[in-house]
Parts: structure tokens; C-alpha cells; sequence
């Protein structure tokens, strides 16, 4: 009996530029709301520079290591979701998340702003990042947001009427807010 | 003989050649993930209410918003 045929399979490169390309497309589609909404914010991938201007920002109160994120992220995980928000040429934020494999959701693990007062996205940076975040997540198929491990004193604004998240604290595991989209 | 990595396109997640990698049951075209997007509707991070939630946090996390604390600065 003859073997059965596999399909054809992708290989790692063109997962990663067809993952990629949904970025660039919820990058575009973020970057137009939010311009409607008055908020200018230039949306790119993670690359060298915004590597290098990490390293310039100042008063940061946790000392994440972008380049390592950034390339473990990239080795591992062609379907991540990774961003950076840039204006008038200053890296104002950074986030890191990935797609449950088979779940409804995108869970973000690393997010963090520029914390120099003169920001040029200053009070507008999570913002920023949540909305490509959201347009990659339903780009998948996905309809739940998920921000692992918040900061505490943030996650009364997250579960806020306004943004509505849920507050979740599994036995195993650490708390994560969840959010449909 | 190709040494390309291969990905199985069926499977939910997986392993290749030792690493840990994960491919989506099948991974949409450009076209399909825009219409899903536009078929989503208006975001709920964009309302008035939900900008200045989102602003009130960022000046609450001083940058830091959502990762865990084992990297946290020595004396912070």
C-alpha cells in the first residue's frame, strides 16, 4: 500500500514572512484608528535600532533585556507578536506576546514604555501597543487579549469599567488579565 | 537533499529539530486576516473612556506594564 502524500509544508522562512506580513497589516490597520483617534504613532517590528534606543532610555524601573527577548522571541515563535512604537524619531514602547496554539487567545508577555517624561507618546504608549496587538490577535482568528503577569498597581485600571478586563489568578500560574475583542 | 526546516501545517504546535516552534492550524493570507479585522468592528481600546484608562495606567506603571519582576532593577 503506498504511502499517503504529505502536503506541502512551509518551512521556517516563509512562516515567518507570512507571519510578518499579518503584523505589517495590523500595524497599518492600528496606525490608521489610532490617527483617527488624534494619536500618531509610527508601529514597526522590534529591529536593530529600536534594540540600540532601549538602551538609551533612562529610569526604567525594570531592566528587561530587549536582546535577548527580541532574538530568543524570533528564534522560537514565527507567530509572535512583537512591536514598536516609535514618534518624531523617539522608541516610546516595546511588547512582546505569542497566539495560544489552539485557544482563542493572544497573550502578551513583555510591555513596556519609554518612562522619560518627554515621551512624545507619553499617556499614549499602552494604547499604541494594545491596538496592533488586538488587530494581530483577530488577524489569527484570535478574539481574547490576555496581559500576563501585570504589574499590580496597574491592574485596577486594566479591570477598570472602562478598559474591561478580567482579573484571573489561577491556582497554578501567575495572574493574567483577559479581555475579549 | 533539502535542509530546509520543515513545518507540518495541520498541527497545533510542535516540535522541530529541538526547538520549540508553533505554527497556527494554517496560517491566513494578508486578505483573510483583513477581513477579519475589519469584520471585528470598532475597537474597545478606543473609546474616550478607555484612552484615559489606558493613560492613567501608563502613569501608574512608569513604564513597566505587563512582564514579570525577575528582571527587576537591583535596589528598585
Amino acid at each position: 500500500m503506498p504511502a499517503t502524500p504529505h502536503p506541502p509544508q512551509p518551512t521556517r522562512s516563509a512562516a515567518e514572512a507570512r507571519y510578518r506580513a499579518l503584523r505589517d497589516a495590523a500595524f497599518r490597520a492600528a496606525g490608521a484608528d489610532l490617527a483617527v483617534a488624534g494619536i500618531v504613532a509610527e508601529l514597526r517590528s522590534i529591529d536593530a535600532a529600536a534594540l540600540d534606543a532601549v538602551g538609551g532610555w533612562s529610569g526604567r524601573r525594570v531592566d528587561w533585556p530587549w536582546h535577548m527577548l527580541a532574538a530568543a522571541w524570533r528564534r522560537n515563535h514565527p507567530d509572535r507578536f512583537e512591536a514598536a512604537a516609535w514618534r518624531d524619531g523617539v522608541l516610546c514602547g516595546l511588547v512582546l506576546g505569542r497566539p495560544a496554539p489552539t485557544a482563542p487567545h493572544l497573550s502578551l508577555y513583555w510591555i513596556e514604555a519609554n518612562p522619560n517624561p518627554a515621551n512624545p507618546l507619553r499617556r499614549n504608549v499602552a494604547l499604541a501597543l494594545f491596538e496592533p496587538a488586538r488587530r494581530y490577535a483577530l488577524a489569527l482568528g484570535k478574539a481574547e487579549l490576555r496581559l500576563i503577569d501585570p504589574l499590580p498597581a496597574v491592574v485596577p485600571f486594566y479591570c477598570s469599567p472602562a478598559l474591561g478586563f478580567e482579573l484571573v489568578t489561577p491556582a497554578k500560574g501567575g495572574p493574567y488579565c483577559r479581555r475579549s475583542i | 537533499m533539502s535542509t530546509r526546516t520543515p513545518y507540518r501545517d495541520h498541527s497545533a504546535a510542535l516540535s522541530v529539530t529541538g526547538r520549540r516552534a508553533r505554527v497556527a492550524d494554517s496560517i491566513p493570507t494578508v486578505e483573510e486576516a483583513e477581513r477579519r479585522m475589519t469584520a471585528a468592528g470598532p475597537s474597545p481600546f478606543l473609546t474616550p473612556e478607555a484612552i484615559e484608562a489606558l493613560g492613567q495606567a501608563e502613569e501608574a506603571a512608569g513604564g513597566w506594564l505587563v512582564g514579570p519582576a525577575v528582571y527587576r532593577s537591583q535596589g528598585d
